[in-house]
């Protein structure tokens, strides 16, 4: 499946930057290049300090790169001058892991802030403003203060302000880093939301792998300043290639394979991995079926990654070796894909 | 010496002439402390009109003159006074070096103040396309205003005890009748009565800042 339209909404071409001079220069970004679709939620993932945020500061030139172009909606940023810069910041969103919400405001007036720089009238503002409040849920508690309002709420009203400019581009910046679970998701599933029904193009920065499995259409790992990998979030996440990403997947992965209740046992233990077309078949018993391998499945897990059904499962079969051999060629005619222990 | 013996016409009229300094004098350092500090600010390293050399050439001057007691201060930009205002004494004649004290100091206080808003939100205002002259004036300057006040109050009470100073050239006021009746013609009285007005005065600053700064804190 190919994703829809095809045309870069955002286009870095080449990034550099470094922060520092001379001996002491530190390289952040090390010739990134791009691209994000219409349309899509796009994830760049990858350990603190990898220049991911950097990265992300790039799009709308808070962070100006030393080299390379930085082109959003058709419109290559690096080459305007500061006003022209303005008038595009307006239409890119950004929400950020401490929220940035002015602490002198409530939570209407800083939805009404990116509002008043389009010289709207004040009715028209405060139409405006509750309309987008309501939106995120947040209509409740519009003339509180942000030191009033919890992490989660807060990053509703960030989003409103964000939204506020009807921007085409979302640009989030670990904005659900500093929360937890339970407020993660629901704010996960507003940009969800916000995403589908607006059709606000997102590209987000996470350290968290939660995040991208969650909405990610698409993922790019960061290390060292460069994209290391990238893909559609299912493929990247099932069949990681790059050892970095191996490391972001391990954090949230079942430490124990499952092999310990079944090492002593005799019989041949295999892990499998199959996703989209080949999860729904009857595979396993189809291919035991006939011969007098048995099966047990000693760990594993049935999922979906975005719309991507996916399981992954470590079995131990127990019969003659050929016919075991055999059991494990139908599974890969299947589709499957069967780790043996040669392999491991 | 009895109770009615207090010359309460002059320390009055003394009185209203340390109000009218301070008044003036607060009225033009806080504009011109506030254009410095926010200079000062904004062209320190990592903000947006970052410019080295103009930011160590401002903090030079600023702590040059914050450096420089206020006595001799107010005889060394004498003729800058007269320039300004045509005569080095009495009540006009102090009042250009009270600024020259003072507008320094505020602005000093209005460059910690603006430290102490949050980048975050400065960086929020720079994504949203707000102009910088905006972001200082919706932003930083408001969400450093409790600080400010704070500063404002501050300057406030180090200008009354400057005042107090401008006796040397005639400049008048609370703290100069203490020095003419209460030391040099050992009226005790009045030195006291002066001294209890300059306490009085300087309660009422504080106290008028500290509420305002409560009354517009967001942090609770």
């Amino acid at each position: 499946m190919r994703l829809p339209g095809g045309v870069g909404l955002i286009i870095l071409d080449n990034l550099c930057k470094s922060y520092g001079s001379g001996k002491h220069a530190v390289t952040v970004i090390d010739h990134v290049s791009m691209e994000v679709t219409k349309g899509e939620i796009f994830g760049i993932i990858g350990q603190s300090g990898a220049g991911k945020s950097t990265l992300l500061r790039c799009v709308n030139l808070l962070a100006r790169p030393d080299s390379g172009s930085v082109t959003v909606g058709g419109v290559e940023l690096t080459r305007l001058n500061t006003r022209e810069l303005q008038a595009q910041r307006r239409k890119i969103g950004m929400i950020f892991q401490h929220f940035n919400l002015l602490s002198t405001l409530t939570a209407r007036d800083n939805v009404a802030f990116p509002l008043r720089l389009e010289g709207l009238s004040r009715q028209e503002i405060r139409r405006r403003a509750d309309e987008l409040l309501e939106m995120v849920g947040m209509s409740a508690h519009a003339d509180k203060y942000p030191a009033q309002l919890s992490g989660g709420q807060k990053q509703r009203i960030g989003i409103a302000r964000a939204l506020a400019g009807r921007p085409d581009v979302l640009l989030c910046d670990e904005a659900t880093s500093a929360l937890d679970q339970e407020t993660t998701r629901s704010v996960l599933a507003l940009l969800q939301d916000i995403n589908r029904k607006l059709g606000v193009t997102i590209l987000l920065v996470t350290h968290e792998i939660e995040v991208v499995r969650a909405i990610c259409d698409r993922v790019a790992v960061m290390q060292r300043g460069q994209i290391v990998e990238s893909g559609r979030t299912a493929d990247l996440l099932l069949r990681p290639g790059h050892p970095a990403t191996r490391e972001l997947l391990r954090q949230t992965e079942d430490p124990d394979g499952g092999d310990a209740s079944g090492s002593d046992a005799g019989g041949t233990i295999i892990r499998v991995l199959y996703s989209g077309d080949s999860a729904g078949k009857p595979a396993l018993s189809e291919a035991v079926r006939g011969t007098s391998v048995q099966f047990v499945i000693l760990h594993g897990t049935v999922s979906r990654i975005r719309d991507v059904p996916y399981g992954r499962m470590t079995i131990r079969l127990t019969g003659p070796s050929g016919e075991t051999a055999s059991v494990i060629g139908r599974l890969r005619e299947q589709g499957w894909e069967v780790e043996t222990p040669d392999v491991l | 010496m009895s109770y009615d013996e207090i010359p309460w016409p002059i320390i009055w009229q003394a009185a209203r002439e340390t109000l009218v300094m301070l008044g003036a004098s607060l009225a033009l350092s806080v504009p011109i402390g506030l254009v410095i500090g926010v200079l000062v600010f904004l062209t320190s390293p990592g903000q947006f009109w970052q410019q080295i050399w103009v930011n160590r050439l401002l903090s030079l001057i600023v702590n040059v003159t914050r450096s420089v007691p206020f006595v001799i201060m107010m005889i060394y930009v004498m003729p800058i006074t007269r320039w300004l205002v045509g005569t080095s004494i009495g009540m006009k004649g102090a009042i250009p070096p009270l600024v020259i004290a003072a507008a320094p100091f505020f602005a000093r206080m209005t460059e910690i103040a603006l430290r102490e808003v949050d980048r975050g939100v400065i960086e929020a205002a720079e994504a949203m396309g707000t102009p910088r002259l905006l972001i200082i004036w919706r932003v930083l300057l408001r969400e450093a205003r409790t600080g400010l006040i704070a500063g404002v109050t501050v300057t406030a009470v180090n200008l009354v005890s400057y005042t107090a100073m401008s006796g040397v050239i005639g400049g008048g006021g609370l703290g100069d009748l203490a020095i003419r009746y209460g030391y040099q013609r050992f009226r005790s009285d009045v030195m006291l009565v002066t001294v209890v007005l300059l306490v009085i005065l300087v309660q009422l600053l504080q106290s008028f800042g500290d509420r305002l700064v409560q009354r517009l804190s967001r942090n609770p």
